[in-house]
């Protein structure tokens, strides 16, 4: 909200007055420790001396240049020689008078005005615009200047700009402060003084003599409390003043006639909206106050075609809605340069009702703004008999009609002598600091809240009308704390009353376990937004994705069921900056909508259909080794791209250190995706999972083994060969791998895990593993080498072997794996192997024939010479 | 032959050996020399053979010149024997020399984003006065976001932060501040409760100062004695800790529905220590969050007696305390995911 110093100063005696403009500064800081906060203020002269007020003489084309004026101007009204100045506006004109900044300015922005030749003709300044003027944001032509603008006056005189505008920014609570009386209010007791309030013209409902031209009728009597009318007659709606002109456009409002001008300035001078409409155009000289029927239209004031609801309180007359009530009037009964006769409206409106209104018809308006928040019910005749005021003054009414008032007194909202207790020991209880009756007594009568010692510690407060916020005792504590002031609060520590443990929820603490482990792995974490759009979601048509109602783009209009979208979109800026290797993980929610269960990621919460589960997911990109000046530039390997084991490895880890229910192995499987494809099940499981970004042959299903096969916890897989240009945005002739990686933190498998892990458990001890001693015996090596079936599966064969060898082995080690020409592979393998004594060759060769033994006859592997 | 002459002889030859051995090149001509003065053929063994002729009492005169000058020449052979060996080894050694300012090996420079560094510091700061973490969801039903923290719908309070709604589930949000959980928790335990709850929130508002997705972390403690200058202590403590420096906390009156009294918290700059610069907008002061007393309609929608029991509340902002604390000037950083960017936080990842 905008408040003119200007203004606000006459609010008070010529001396506070003055204090406050000269003090405006020091005033202005202290604002936002009564809980006012500026946001901007501006002093309007700034850069604007040596800038004057110009008569457009003659206005002649630039011979060189077909969109430049050539002027001259006269800037002083004798008959001294002209000045010359070249202008692009195409609303120059002769016989404007105009803003000219003389050379030797300096406009708002830093911009200096010095004589000088456009296209060759010399030009003595420039003609301003509203915009270069520092008065407007932007504007369209150059100003014009009404004709009682007098001619070489600085124009700081004639735009009355020896002003500063603060911009306030109020919280919902502070309605009494949407005007200049209700900031002049807080300001006072900075000044150590009060406002004087308007004058007012005294309104008396039921006042004899007086007739009722227009009759009112309040059906929605809950909705609107109180409802005043006035008719004013035999008033001119001119052109208004220019001072009423100027103080509103300051404020941000153009001039619609003195009428709504009116309103306007006691909207902003008493925070009470007014609505004026044409009297004669009201349909059978009654206004009724209901609620809008289905379907009923309403044009309003702003051209736009309402369609109302039973919701939308309205005013109407005998016909049809001429206002949505609170909100904004009707086009139809608005008031035009030829209105003669006004129905001037003052009334309470139930805030939520408005604010249901204004919401539903996305309209937001000064009046919406200050009903939705409440106003002072007191303000409704006040405000009628300020308005009543200024149409004597300004619009020469000659005569008035009754004042109508009609009101619900039951209303809650109509609730006088609002009188509250402040206990001052539960205030210093609640504040922690320790105050003086006599203190808090003395703070509220400067702020002109009559307040009196009850009795010891109890004080008696009567509300005034306007603070809607002070309703119940603790409001009078914040109040009282607020004028006392925060700075004033001592600090303290909590006492540890009862001894608390310190222990973090199990799923936080596992969470940052998950970060850790990736980041001593030299993953770097990332947080892109949880947003994906349609066509991102269209890359899993199976998944159900939460839509946003009210999406800010449609890049962001759905919630991210998986991680995969913002990693792929982190790879691709890394990859439009050059930067090919990259390595990063990420950690968060995925969503899914689940209209039918009612599931949550909260254990034991139930969160109405839509599935919230932690995911981890991690991407690598280009080269799997970093550079080293050391490396054998003639190695394979060196110049290897990530894989798919790079990334396995790193979840077999992750699992691992999550769960010791298999040891290494973490209990979780791989299974690749032909097999996947076979078993309808588990790809009905998969719906978060983009396995058509995938390499079908280099990627895997993580599944934990459980009931029913298992679940799918995740996925590892290099991008799809045919996928990977368009997915990382690759320029031509750059090729890059790069592997996804995305595992689901399932609540249920973490709990599972973590009911494993705790110590007092019920858990048989087997599950640890079982732990031996340390063998000082040495260690025997032995390779075997043998060819298999292509079908064989490696972890079967390393079962196998595990199983064969018995407690014998110590470590198995897969060496080489290589195709063979007849589709057969040939694998090597390591077998290390230490027992409590020496083994004797008898005893390794024992060993080693039990394992070959074992393979043939499980995969007909052969051992190669 | 006379003593005299096999005197003269060894003499000689003394000087020859001397003269030999300077000359010398490598531990290969030492060799040879050892094997020319002092081997079974050598001079000297030959004037060594001739002591048998002498005389009883010249004998020993000659035996002892013999011995000395035996001796001058082994030393020598040896002594420079030594000097090579090691230049030989130094020169071997120094064809190995590394340039030892060359890079080593190390893995990834890897971090962790800088919003988690800062979510567990500040964890850490109010785990150690017995602040427990407490997490929710992120998608939120109304009643958790916004009625039970006295956000009543049509009232123009939910307006103050710009929500997200699911499409065809209006009473579903994108949870726009941490307070939901603070609300779960009190329902879900009895007091005396401290607890934060740090968290991913989203608002629909999108510039240069506003980030669609973004993190919070609030505290709630409730007990049945709990006065705002706790709070005020409480937010001091918090600053000092994480700042590491002996910064002010000032506290605003404010407006939140869910607390009363509220309050913004503003604390000294940390980069100018008050002083004033640009970061402040030389006001040496910078808004850090928001907090309050508990509101008692909050208290009576998580059944607990606002006669019996008080608390407070506070929320900030995670990259704001981030940008604070490392001196991060754009709040986009933190979601444009520059592994480049993220990198420099490696050192506070360890």
């Amino acid at each position: 909200m905008k408040i003119s110093l200007k203004w606000l100063a006459e609010f008070f005696d010529e001396a506070h007055g003055k204090k406050l403009i000269e003090q405006s500064n020091v005033i202005r800081a202290q604002l936002p420790f009564l809980g006012l906060e500026v946001a901007s203020a501006k002093k309007l002269a700034e850069g604007l001396n040596q800038v004057v007020v110009g008569f457009v003489e003659k206005a002649d084309r630039h011979p060189d240049a077909d969109r430049l004026k050539v002027c001259q101007i006269r800037l002083k009204s004798s008959d001294e020689a002209l000045s010359q100045i070249v202008c692009g506006a195409s609303n120059v004109a002769v016989g404007m008078k105009v803003v000219v900044a003389l050379p030797g300015a300096v406009l708002p922005g830093d911009f200096k005005i010095s004589k000088s030749k456009i296209r060759g003709v010399e030009s003595n300044g420039m003609i301003c615009s509203e915009s270069e003027l520092g008065l407007a944001e932007s504007s369209e032509g150059i100003l014009a200047l009404p004709e009682s603008a007098v001619i070489g006056a600085p124009i700081v005189q004639a735009l009355g700009l020896n002003d500063e505008i603060w911009e306030l920014e109020l919280t919902p609570d502070r309605a009494d402060c949407l005007s200049h009386l209700g900031v002049a209010r807080e300001v006072g007791r900075l000044l150590s003084t009060k406002p004087t309030t308007p004058a007012v013209e005294l309104l008396e409902a039921g006042a004899k003599n007086e007739v009722a031209v227009i009759s009112v009728e309040v059906i929605a009597t809950d909705a609107a409390p109180s409802y005043a009318g006035l008719l004013l007659d035999g008033l001119q709606n001119q052109i208004s003043p220019d001072w009423l002109k100027r103080r509103l456009e300051l404020l941000g409002h153009r001039s619609h006639g003195a009428v709504v001008d009116i309103t306007n300035l006691v909207l902003h001078e008493l925070g009470h909206p007014l609505h004026a409409f044409d009297a004669d155009k009201i349909s059978g000289g009654k206004i009724i106050v209901r609620f809008a029927r289905d379907g009923e239209k309403l044009m309003t004031l702003d051209n736009v075609e309402l369609t109302l609801s039973r919701e939308d309180l309205v005013i109407a007359d005998l016909e049809k809605p001429v206002a949505l009530a609170g909100v904004m009037g009707g086009l139809e009964s608005s008031v035009g340069p030829n209105t003669k006769r006004i129905f001037l409206e003052s009334a309470l409106f139930d805030p939520a009702v408005i604010r249901k209104s204004a919401q539903r018809h996305k309209i937001h308006s000064d009046a919406s703004h200050r009903y939705e928040r409440g106003v002072d019910p007191a303000g409704v005749k006040r405000s009628a008999g300020r308005a009543a005021l200024l149409f004597k003054e300004i619009c020469g009414l000659k005569k008035r009609g009754a004042f109508l008032l009609v009101e619900n007194k039951k209303s809650p909202l109509l609730q006088k002598d609002h009188i509250l207790n402040l206990d001052l020991r539960a205030f210093q209880e609640i504040v922690g600091m320790e105050v003086a009756a006599e203190d808090v007594l003395e703070q509220f009568s400067k702020l002109g809240i009559p307040a009196s010692i009850k009795s010891a510690n109890v004080l008696r407060v009567e509300i005034p009308s306007h603070r809607l916020d002070l309703a119940r005792e603790i409001d009078l504590v914040e109040e009282a704390a607020r004028l006392i002031g925060y700075n004033k609060i001592p600090e303290d520590f909590p006492e540890l009353s009862h001894q608390l443990q310190s222990k973090t929820s199990g799923l936080a603490e596992r969470n940052d376990q998950i970060r850790n482990m990736l980041l001593v792995r030299g993953l770097s974490e990332m947080m892109p937004y949880s947003f994906i759009s349609d066509e991102e979601a269209k890359l899993l048509p199976n998944a159900q994705c939460v839509a946003l109602d009210n999406p800010l783009t449609a890049h962001w209009s759905k919630m991210r069921p998986s991680l995969a979208f913002g990693l792929l979109k982190i790879a691709r800026d890394h990859v439009g900056v050059g930067q090919h290797r990259a390595q990063f993980f990420d950690l968060g929610s995925c969503f899914a909508s689940k209209p039918n269960e009612k599931t949550s990621s909260v254990p034991g919460e139930k969160l109405y259909g839509v599935e919230e589960s932690l995911h981890a997911g991690f991407l690598l990109m280009g080269r799997a080794l970093l550079e080293h000046w050391s490396s054998d530039k003639k190695a394979s390997d060196r110049k290897r791209s990530f894989d798919f084991f790079d990334a396995k490895g790193i979840v077999e880890d992750l699992a691992g250190e999550l769960s010791i229910v298999d040891g290494r192995w973490g209990g979780i499987q791989f299974v690749d995706l032909e097999s996947a494809q076979k078993n309808p099940e588990m790809l009905s499981a998969c719906s978060w999972i983009p396995l058509s970004l995938l390499h079908p042959f280099r990627s895997a299903l993580v599944v934990f083994p459980g009931k029913g096969g298992g679940s799918v916890v995740g996925y590892v897989g290099e991008l799809h060969p045919e996928k990977r240009r368009e997915s990382l945005n690759l320029p031509k002739g750059l090729d890059l791998n790069a592997v996804l990686v995305e595992l689901k933190i399932v609540p249920d498998l973490l709990i599972e895990m973590n009911r494993l892990r705790a110590p007092d458990a019920k858990v048989s001890q087997q599950s640890y593993g079982k732990i031996k001693l340390s063998r000082r015996v040495p260690i025997v090596e032995r390779d075997l080498s043998l060819v298999f079936g292509a079908e064989a599966s490696a972890a079967e064969i390393s079962k196998t072997i595990t199983r064969a060898a018995g407690l014998e082995l110590l470590e198995l080690e897969c060496l080489d794996l290589f195709p063979m020409e007849n589709g057969k592979k040939s694998l090597a393998y390591r077998l290390r192997l230490q027992t409590e004594t020496t083994l004797s060759d008898e005893q390794i060769q024992a060993i080693v024939s039990r394992v070959s033994e074992e393979l043939k006859k499980k995969f007909g592997a052969e051992l190669r010479a | 032959m006379s003593l005299t002459t096999l005197v003269e002889k060894l003499e000689k030859l003394s000087a020859q050996a001397v003269a030999a051995i300077e000359l010398a090149k490598s531990t290969k001509e030492i060799e040879d020399l050892r094997v020319q003065f002092m081997g079974k053929k050598s001079e000297l063994t030959e004037i060594f053979s001739q002591f048998g002729k002498l005389s009883a009492e010249e004998r020993p005169k000659a035996g002892q010149v013999g011995n000395e000058v035996r001796q001058k020449i082994t030393q020598l052979l040896s002594g420079k024997q030594e000097s090579f060996a090691t230049a030989e080894l130094n020169s071997k050694l120094k064809f190995e020399q590394v340039d030892v300012t060359l890079p080593g090996r190390m893995r990834p420079n890897a971090s962790l984003h800088p919003v988690t560094l800062v979510r567990l510091e500040l964890s850490k700061i109010f785990g150690d006065i017995g602040f427990t973490v407490e997490v929710g969801p992120e998608i939120e039903h109304e009643f958790y976001n916004f009625d039970a923290l006295n956000i009543p719908a049509n009232h123009p309070s939910r307006a103050l932060q710009d929500t997200f709604y699911v499409k065809d589930r209006k009473d579903l949000v994108l949870r726009t501040h941490t307070s939901p959980v603070q609300i779960r928790t009190m329902l879900s335990q009895k007091p005396p409760i401290r607890t934060i709850s740090p968290g991913r929130v989203y608002r629909a508002d999108y510039d240069a100062t506003h980030s669609p997705m973004f993190h919070q972390i609030e505290g709630l403690l409730v007990d049945k004695k709990v006065s705002m200058s706790e709070l005020k202590g409480v937010l001091s403590y918090m600053v000092k800790e994480f700042f590491g420096a002996e910064l002010k906390v000032r506290l605003r009156p404010s407006f939140f529905p869910f607390t009363e009294p509220s309050a913004e918290v503003d604390m000294e700059c940390r980069f100018c220590k008050g002083a004033g610069c640009k970061t402040c907008k030389g006001t040496g002061w910078v808004e850090i969050g928001g907090c309050g007393m508990i509101d008692p309609e909050v208290m009576k929608s998580v059944q607990l007696d606002p006669d019996e029991y008080r608390g407070f509340a506070f929320g900030m902002g995670l990259e704001r305390m981030a940008m604070l604390k490392f001196g991060i000037s754009d709040l986009r950083a933190f979601f444009e995911s520059d592994q480049k960017f993220i990198e420099q936080f490696s050192r506070w990842s360890r």
